[in-house]
């Protein structure tokens, strides 16, 4: 009798065990899934605010693009042309305030479409990535504000129009805090491809600043998000008066992947 | 140990009311249902120490007030309408069966009475399956085990249902009672445990 009370009791013991075990599988199983599915809806959801955000930006931005070029400068070339067809100079000074006032015209006009086309998607969608940065580059050497360049090292592999377009801006994010705060001299963009990463430098040899000070802007923040959206590492290198060193590292196929 | 069947709930009614959680029916009803315990035990240790009377009404009064205590606990923490209803009817379907059974059988002050126990237990089970399905699906998935009626759930699931096999063995006269009853009193402290991890835990879910 003793030993049938001592086989039950080791019976429902063992019951309760393989119970209690399926219990805390079960429930830790499912947890760890919902821990999972949250976050991914979390991420989701920052991806498709930021993808609103830009996609926002990018309609303003081509306004922007189209006004600078169908009405600003419309109005520059019909006032160039105007100028031009004034009475003749009656001196020499005259004649050398006027070609100058002309000259200038034309060069601001030559500005305004080529920022008109850096502004605007669609024509980035016809230029591509490298021609739309290097004619960046140029717009930055004919403004005299600082000396550019752009490099490309490795071989070139073709990335998502969508994706492309968002490195551009970050570039131009980039670019428009080297011209209002780096005052650098010289500014160096720089492609290295490799099967896997594209990484871009953007250097910069102005005065750097402490990258642990908040300075309440929004190019850095920007820039983060934009690198976020499309799964990249940004890293930023820089100490006060050393310039300033933006590091992206992008991972090329991922879209293949994730359509695949 | 005779009185591990009064230690045991006086233990938990003290981790309980202890315990700095933010109590909410369902701990209120599991508060009462251990003082109810507490009484029924020390009754039936009076009645077994000083008169020649059987405690067995006691217990045959005490499976099916323990049920309706339990069952009213998960109610408590079931948000479906259609499901709290069933349960409700459940409730007083089980009373009824009490009832008859007891009126069938007879013999309600010294034999105990199993069909309500039986019956008790699959209500609760299934209560408890469906507590676990809802749990399962909800966001508090994320701490199940912070949740006072998860570890409750568990220390019941664990006292009832090897216990009701054993019951049956009892009344069939399979195995002798006393062995039954050693057995019983370790499940006794596993269920207990169950409910002081609950009580024990920081959730104030």
């Amino acid at each position: 009798m003793k030993q049938e009370v001592v086989f039950v009791f080791i019976l429902i013991l063992l019951t309760l065990i393989i119970l209690l075990f399926f219990i805390f599988y079960t429930f830790n199983r499912r947890r760890l899934k919902y821990m999972i599915e949250k976050v991914k809806l979390q991420r989701d959801t920052e991806k498709a605010v930021e993808e609103a955000r830009i996609e926002g930006q990018e309609h303003m931005l081509k306004n922007i693009s189209w006004e600078l070029h169908d009405n600003i400068a419309q109005v520059i070339a019909v006032s160039k042309m105007q100028i031009s067809m004034l009475t003749e100079p009656q001196n020499q000074d005259e004649s050398k305030t006027l070609n100058d006032t002309i000259t200038q015209l034309g060069k601001v006009l030559e500005d305004i479409r080529a920022l008109s086309k850096s502004l605007n998607m669609e024509s980035f969608a016809f230029y591509g990535l490298h021609e739309s940065i290097t004619q960046e580059v140029d717009r930055l050497n004919r403004l005299k504000f600082i000396k550019a360049d752009f490099s490309v090292a490795g071989i070139e592999v073709m990335i998502d129009e969508t994706h492309a377009l968002i490195l551009y801006r970050i570039i131009q994010q980039v670019i428009s805090n080297v011209i209002k705060h780096a005052k650098a001299s010289h500014f160096h963009i720089r492609f290295v491809y490799s099967p896997i990463f594209l990484q871009i430098t953007l250097q910069d040899d102005g005065i750097g600043q402490d990258i642990n000070i908040e300075t309440g802007g929004q190019g850095l923040k920007n820039i983060k998000s934009r690198c976020k959206l499309l799964n990249a590492e940004v890293n930023f290198k820089t100490t006060p008066m050393n310039g300033f060193t933006t590091v992206i590292d992008y991972p090329i196929n991922q879209k293949i992947k994730a359509e695949s | 140990m005779p009185y591990i069947g009064l230690i045991l709930p006086a233990t938990s009614l003290i981790i309980l009311l202890l315990s700095k959680v933010k109590r909410d029916i369902f701990d209120n009803i599991f508060a009462i249902f251990l003082l109810y315990t507490i009484v029924n035990e020390s009754i039936s240790l009076i009645l077994q120490s000083f008169s020649d009377l059987s405690p067995l009404v006691l217990y045959n009064i005490y499976s099916i007030v323990a049920f309706l205590f339990f069952i009213s606990m998960f109610r408590a923490k079931i948000r479906s309408t259609g499901v709290r209803l069933g349960l409700f009817i459940a409730m007083a379907g089980l009373t009824l069966f009490h009832v008859v059974d007891s009126w069938f059988t007879g013999d309600y002050l010294t034999s105990f009475h199993y069909h309500t126990f039986v019956a008790g237990t699959i209500i609760l089970l299934l209560t408890i399956v469906y507590y676990f399905t809802s749990l399962l699906e909800s966001e508090e998935i994320i701490i199940f085990y912070d949740l006072r009626p998860f570890w409750v759930s568990l220390g019941l699931l664990s006292f009832y249902i090897p216990f009701t096999p054993l019951m049956v063995c009892m009344n069939l006269n399979i195995m002798d009672g006393e062995s039954i009853n050693k057995i019983i009193e370790v499940l006794n402290i596993i269920m207990h445990i169950g409910f002081w991890i609950g009580y024990t835990r920081k959730s104030t879910s």
